[in-house]
């Protein structure tokens, strides 16, 4: 049986999750980077600051299997709600 | 189309490994990959910083990194110790750029699945916060192994390896980590 202690920390921290709609937008931008070589992906969070992801994948495309690199910047921090 | 259907089917009844072995030059199997680990680590990332922006922003760098790298995926450890490495290494990144701050606990947004009264609810939520609290106020490295510990139900030997550390440092880390939150913690019931 569970310690009540041990049970609480679990609760705690399963009880989280990524908000609505962030799932969707991650995919679609590791999907548009996948395509391209070099991909510029920019993602609006609906009220939240605007980030943007750059993904530059050395080499070829994924099914090179090169070597690959990704630069991540982020801006834009002021939130607008 | 229903030839996409088949596919999709046939990905979500496929192993993890296998899936990481197609990943590299297949992006559905990566997709599948992605639906199935995304929420874990972004509450281990979530766990670990402290707000929602930065944990989607390091949970972003976790998952391009995958993406980027899924060829140097061997099979040796399970698709999920490798995922969490990357998440390891990303939070630990983050950590040393960002100095040594005291984390400021933002409460997360959450879609939880509670059922009982709003009253009961609302309770049941502020402990969460609450615990959550405790645990973001534990040092980093008993954060992280609580959070591994916790969140995954990873084996000893598991946190031992994402996190780099001997099975003894590990347990050590536990040990304390339980002891402090144990202080704070008794005494404040869980209402479910």
């Amino acid at each position: 049986m569970m310690d009540p202690i041990d049970r609480m920390v679990m609760g705690g921290l399963l009880g989280v999750s990524p908000r609505p709609g962030f799932s969707a937008e991650l995919l679609s931008a590791l999907r548009q980077a996948s395509r391209s070589p070099l991909h510029l992906v920019a993602l609006d969070h609906a009220g939240r600051a605007p980030w943007t992801i750059a993904g530059a994948i050395a080499g070829a495309a994924l099914g090179s299997a090169g070597a690959a690199a990704l630069a991540y910047r982020r801006y834009g921090r002021g939130r607008r709600a | 189309m229903r030839l996409d259907a088949l596919d999709e089917n046939v990905l979500v009844e496929e192993r993890d490994d296998v899936l990481a072995a197609r990943a590299p030059h297949d992006f559905d199997a990566f997709a599948e990959l992605y639906r199935r680990h995304l929420d874990r680590i972004y509450r281990f990332v979530r766990s670990q910083v402290p707000d929602d922006s930065t944990a989607e922003d390091l949970t972003a760098q976790v998952f391009f990194k995958a993406l980027s790298s899924a060829g140097s995926f061997r099979g040796e450890a399970a698709y999920r110790s490798w995922l969490y490495r990357i998440a390891h290494n990303v939070v630990a990144t983050w950590g040393r750029q960002r100095a040594r701050s005291p984390l400021v606990v933002e409460d997360p947004p959450e879609s939880e699945d509670l059922t009982p009264s709003p009253a009961t609810q609302a309770i049941a939520g502020e402990q969460r916060a609450m615990v959550r609290a405790k645990v973001a106020e534990l040092p980093p490295a008993q954060r992280e192994v609580v959070a591994l510990r916790y969140l995954e139900e990873f084996s000893i030997e598991e946190v031992a390896d994402v996190t780099d550390r001997s099975k003894g440092a590990v347990r050590i880390l536990l040990h304390r980590a339980r002891l402090r939150l144990r202080r704070s913690l008794e005494g404040k019931e869980l209402h479910r």
